[in-house]
């Protein structure tokens, strides 16, 4: 009841004075004015950018482009004035920079003289950027600067933007024409795929023919060994036969002096026989020797124009003409050695003679035949093995025509498809290519204004400024209450509580105002008037337990300097993480951080979750410092009292 | 109330040698003690700590009546303005500051005691001025309304007469008597002015306070 009693009371003394009820109402607005104006004041720069004086100095002497005279910085100026939100001065360049120095102007874009020339130089042998020239003057205005900065940023953007579809035009212009050229290409490659298909046919053909060719090969390889396995026999026949006529030899000596003896005579011709037997066996294998030879050219042509199969021809040749003027004295011998025997003895042993070094000679000669056939089976052997190789090279060949025939194929058809898919005229295609990559800004929670990105930041502060404010007119320190019977805490608080009233109004009025006059967006109105008020209540109790705990002087001075403290460490404007690392220490301490942060829940963010951990960090300072308020009065006075009354 | 009882007690401030330095004394109910002495020599402090709003050095208080002897309460005391220490609340009108005070001590009825104590003190005139608007002898009596509001056992006033004509303070006088004789101990401070100090029944001289020296 005495709570009641002395906030009534309070309420009294401050009703009954016209002054204080003046400066009250004063304070109530104080929030107001600080928050309200500045957020007026900075609602929405950016959209008053027409406002802001720039000069535009077009030095540009054009150029020439397929006969026709251009002005690229013309077109510049003209698209900058129709497109750029400015206060535009078309001016020259003394002008603009004297401007820009004083008061005139806040920044000086200039065309410079051979701007289209440096534009129309990227279809020359020597490209150059061309080159527009911004100037700032970073001290007169340091905001306008960053202004400045972002519309240079603008410009060069548009700027490239429309030279780069320009370049890009052109060159698609010259694709374009270059269509037919690729359909041609195209068709080339095709037939030319027809052609590789051909080649590939000829080469199956080849390829049969090869494999042919390797069959015979390997006949006459077979043909060559077997010639020189009988050319071996024969040779070995022959050395026998040399070896029986050295014997006869030896023999019709042996008949001279014995030439009466029948039974030796019979033993000669019995020899003889066998000679001549041996003899035709030869003929025989020389016959299917030579025609075996004979055949081979019929399967294998080039074997006629071989120099070893020649040479073996050749040999063959002799040897069966040395062949046949034997056979015929052997024969006579045969059939005359009775009457040789008989009468001439020593004719017959001159005539044996002559036939051993006939026989002799014909050895010699098989042998040379038997060398010759070596020589002809190692040749057809390297002619089978390279055979075998041409063969499996003409595999190779016809699987790769078939690959390069594919080839062309899809050559032709990638071509046909790439003239087909550039039907896309190049007047669509050129914005793309100017501008192939474009950044999408996902806004979750898209804050239009600058003030309204600047209110969580600014109310919280005017609502701290305005509680101190309300202790300079409504006395926190009354010794009267020191005669009340109650404890000196009940005081306290009916004090706070006469208080309470206009920490309310000063939230409600200026969340109104700054809602509803200036259009701050809320996700939560609800939220927005309760956390202001919590903020507002909050902000004199802190104040009054500092006031309390150090005094009138010192208490205001702490909260002046929490008030800095606050302003620096809350994150209200550069993101905490951005600041010094002394100020990222303190700002978890500082009511103002829960401040921010909640509001900006619940003007932009609509974070429940925010809200609610924002309002219970503030209600936590809120109660600490009330009960620190409360816990601090005392009710006796001091002998400073009674020397310095406050 | 029968009497007020002081125990060794003392006063002691740095920078002053206090006569009396200690005192044991009684002053039985319906007496008037003057703390008389030049300003600066403690006698707002003694009159405060015997009031029991401040600390005494040493000694302590008692009220004795029928229940026996106990410790002054908040209630037993009446005080009225001390200047720039206890004012008056200057925007409040008397009749607001005397209801105020009867709710705070839950004093009766506000309204009869607030007429009674208007009336007793002739302040209905001016019940409805601001104090501030109001001269010095009524912002006196309003005091001394506003502290006997609750029917204390003590009053303490602190230079009453100050700024005061004779008249003025021998009429506020005869009506502090009364109070005196109907329910009321009271303890003033007052300079050496030797008629007020003849009006009292007990005496605490402080003229032969002196400052201390190094």
């Amino acid at each position: 009841m005495n709570i009641w009693t002395v906030t009534r009371t309070e309420w009294l003394r401050i009703f009954r004075d016209k002054i204080t009820r003046l400066s009250l109402i004063a304070v109530i607005f104080v929030p107001l004015l600080y928050s309200g104006l500045y957020l007026y004041a900075f609602w929405d720069p950016y959209g008053s950018l027409e406002h802001l004086p720039v000069a535009l100095v077009n030095e540009d002497a054009g150029g020439s482009k397929d006969g026709k005279t251009v002005q690229y910085g013309k077109d510049f100026v003209k698209s900058m004035k129709e497109d750029i939100q400015l206060d535009w001065h078309e001016t020259d360049n003394n002008t603009a920079m004297q401007g820009v120095k004083g008061d005139t102007y806040y920044l000086v874009v200039r065309v410079p003289k051979d701007f289209t020339e440096d534009i129309l130089s990227v279809e020359g042998d020597h490209p150059r950027s061309a080159q527009l020239n911004f100037t700032l003057n970073e001290g007169k205005n340091y905001i306008t600067t960053q202004i400045s900065k972002r519309l240079e940023g603008q410009i060069r953007e548009k700027v490239s933007n429309e030279f780069t579809k320009e370049y890009v035009q052109n060159l698609l212009d010259i694709v374009g024409q270059s269509k037919g050229g690729i359909n041609e290409a195209a068709s080339a490659a095709n037939q030319l795929a027809d052609g590789v298909e051909e080649l590939n046919d000829g080469i199956q053909k080849l390829k049969k023919g090869t494999d042919e060719a390797s069959a015979a090969t390997k006949q006459f390889t077979k043909g060559t060994s077997q010639l020189k396995t009988g050319l071996d026999k024969l040779a070995d026949g022959l050395t026998k036969l040399d070896k029986e006529v050295s014997k006869l030899m030896g023999a019709a000596k042996n008949t001279q002096s014995q030439i009466q003896g029948s039974k030796k005579i019979k033993q000669f011709q019995t020899q003889l026989a066998t000679a001549q037997k041996t003899f035709d066996q030869l003929q025989r294998i020389e016959g299917n020797i030579r025609r075996d030879l004979e055949s081979l050219p019929e399967n294998y042509p080039k074997l006629s124009s071989d120099s070893s199969y020649q040479e073996v021809m050749d040999q063959t040749k002799e040897w069966e003409d040395t062949s046949e003027n034997l056979k015929t004295p052997l024969d006579q011998m045969e059939n005359r050695l009775p009457t040789l025997l008989s009468t001439a003895a020593t004719s017959g042993l001159s005539q044996v003679n002559q036939l051993t070094s006939s026989i002799h000679k014909l050895a010699q000669g098989a042998n040379k035949l038997e060398k010759g056939a070596d020589e002809l089976d190692t040749g057809a052997k390297k002619l089978d093995k390279g055979m075998q190789k041409l063969s499996a090279g003409i595999n190779d060949l016809a699987k790769g025509s078939k690959k390069l025939a594919a080839g062309n194929r899809q050559l032709g058809k990638k071509l046909s498809q790439a003239v087909a898919n550039s039907k896309s005229p190049s007047d669509k295609l050129a914005p793309v290519f100017a501008e192939p990559v474009k950044t999408k800004e996902i806004r979750l929670f898209p804050v239009s204004q600058y003030g309204t990105g600047l209110a969580p930041y600014f109310l919280p502060l005017s609502l701290w400024v305005g509680s101190v404010m309300t202790f300079f007119v409504v006395p926190i320190y009354d010794a009267r209450w020191k005669l009340a019977p109650h404890p000196p805490s009940i005081t306290a608080l009916g004090k706070y509580l006469a208080l309470l009233p206009i920490g309310l109004l000063q939230a409600l009025i200026t969340g109104l105002v700054i809602h509803q006059g200036l259009g701050l967006p809320l996700k939560s109105t609800l939220a927005f008037y309760g956390f202001l008020m919590i903020i507002a209540w909050m902000s004199i109790s802190i104040i009054g337990f500092l006031i309390i705990a150090c005094g009138n002087g010192l208490g205001r001075l702490l909260s002046i300097v929490v008030l800095l403290l606050q302003l620096i460490s809350s994150g209200g404007t550069f993101p905490v993480e951005l600041l010094p690392s002394s100020v990222q220490a303190i700002h978890p301490f500082l009511p103002m951080t829960y401040a921010v942060n909640g509001l900006r829940d619940v003007i932009a963010l609509d974070n429940p979750a925010g809200i609610r951990n924002s309002s219970l960090a503030l209600l936590a300072f809120w109660l600490f410092t009330l009960c620190g308020w409360l816990f601090f009065q005392r009710r006796q006075f001091r002998p400073q009292d009674i020397n310095n009354p406050t | 109330m029968e009497s007020l009882s002081l125990r060794k007690f003392s006063v002691i401030h740095k920078g002053l040698n206090y006569f009396p330095f200690s005192i044991n004394t009684t002053w039985e109910a319906n007496s008037a003690v003057a703390l008389y002495g030049p300003s600066g020599t403690g006698r707002t402090s003694w009159l405060l700590s015997i009031g029991g709003l401040m600390s005494p050095s040493t000694g302590e208080v008692f009220i004795e009546g029928r229940g026996g002897q106990r410790p002054l309460k908040p209630r037993d005391i009446g005080v009225g303005p001390i200047r720039d220490l206890i004012p008056l609340f200057p925007t409040l009108t008397i009749e607001e500051h005397i209801k105020m005070h009867i709710r705070l001590f839950r004093a009766g009825s506000i309204k009869q005691r607030t007429h009674q104590l208007l009336q007793n003190w002739r302040l209905e005139t001016v019940k409805d001025q601001r104090v501030m608007d109001v001269n010095r002898h009524l912002r006196m009596r309003a005091g001394i309304a506003v502290a006997l509001a609750h029917q204390p056992h003590l009053l303490l006033l602190d230079d009453p007469e100050e700024g005061m004509t004779g008249s003025e303070w021998q009429h506020l006088w005869a009506d502090l008597s009364e109070t005196i004789a109907q329910y009321s101990m009271i303890l003033i401070t007052t300079t050496m002015r030797e008629e007020t100090v003849k009006l009292c029944s007990h005496h605490l001289d402080f003229s032969q306070t002196t400052e201390a020296h190094p």
